[in-house]
């Protein structure tokens, strides 16, 4: 499961490196390896709990959305190129939360 | 007593008519698809921007004008009204090689900082609902 997971992300980290590094309005582009570190840390988190892999998608600003999707219930990073961090918690597509920690909002969707 | 515009009025502009439709055009990275269900649907990067999100105004663009800029791109309709109502400004902010007044953007209304999070999940819900034309996923 661990080695799966290892796999799983380190796919998606290769191919958020292997964008093109030039801006864009339309397309993602290449995160910085600082905002890549965050993503990997994040994604990381709760891998001890049986929380599933989370999907990596880049932006078009160089930040990385990462989402844990669970049954009617998903939270969301958005890291943003300066490498600041806003979560997302969300049930049967409404807002439930834009506070709190990420093991809280990962607990709360594996409650 | 001041009749002046708000500064949430300033931002948005008036130009840009509740009843008009813009486009995000949908990279194909946008449009995964669940890994248990196989389904796909356009994620919330497509809407995360740190400063904007680029729009273009249906009525001075054709589908073949952006097809032929970017072919592999979807197009995700989105009604002027749902976006305003979602806590947005709009703004015309012309860029090539779009037509003069096409390309707008969308922002945090009233400050026209960035959108938060469940701005950023209210924009992609209505992109999904309207998805026009889906991109070529290889």
């Amino acid at each position: 499961m661990q080695q799966h997971r290892h796999s799983a992300l380190e796919e998606q980290l290769a191919h958020l490196r292997a964008l093109s590094a030039a801006p864009a309005e339309w397309s993602p582009s290449r995160p910085t390896e600082k905002v890549l570190d965050i993503a990997r840390s994040l994604a990381e988190s709760g891998w001890h709990d049986d929380i599933p892999t989370p999907s990596l998608i880049g932006t078009s600003d160089g930040g990385v959305h990462v989402k844990w999707l669970r049954g009617s219930r998903h939270v969301s990073a958005f890291i943003f190129p300066d490498g600041s961090i806003e979560y997302l918690a969300v049930e049967n597509g409404h807002p439930v939360s834009e506070n709190g920690r990420l093991s809280e909002l990962l607990n709360w969707l594996m409650g | 007593m001041g009749g002046g515009p708000t500064a949430s009025q300033q931002l948005d502009d008036p130009e840009v008519k509740d009843d008009e439709e813009l486009w995000r055009l949908i990279a194909p990275d946008w449009y995964p698809a669940d890994s248990s269900t196989g389904l796909r649907a356009i994620d919330e990067a497509a809407f995360s921007h740190n400063k904007q999100v680029s729009a273009l105004r249906s009525s001075l663009v054709t589908e073949a004008e952006v097809k032929r800029h970017f072919p592999n791109h979807g197009i995700a309709a989105l009604p002027v009204a749902a976006v305003r109502q979602s806590g947005c400004v709009i703004q015309i902010d012309d860029q090539p090689p779009w037509p003069t007044k096409a390309h707008v953007v969308i922002r945090k209304s009233p400050n026209g900082s960035r959108l938060k999070p469940a701005q950023i999940l209210a924009l992609t819900q209505i992109a999904n609902a309207n998805l026009r034309v889906p991109p070529n996923v290889p």
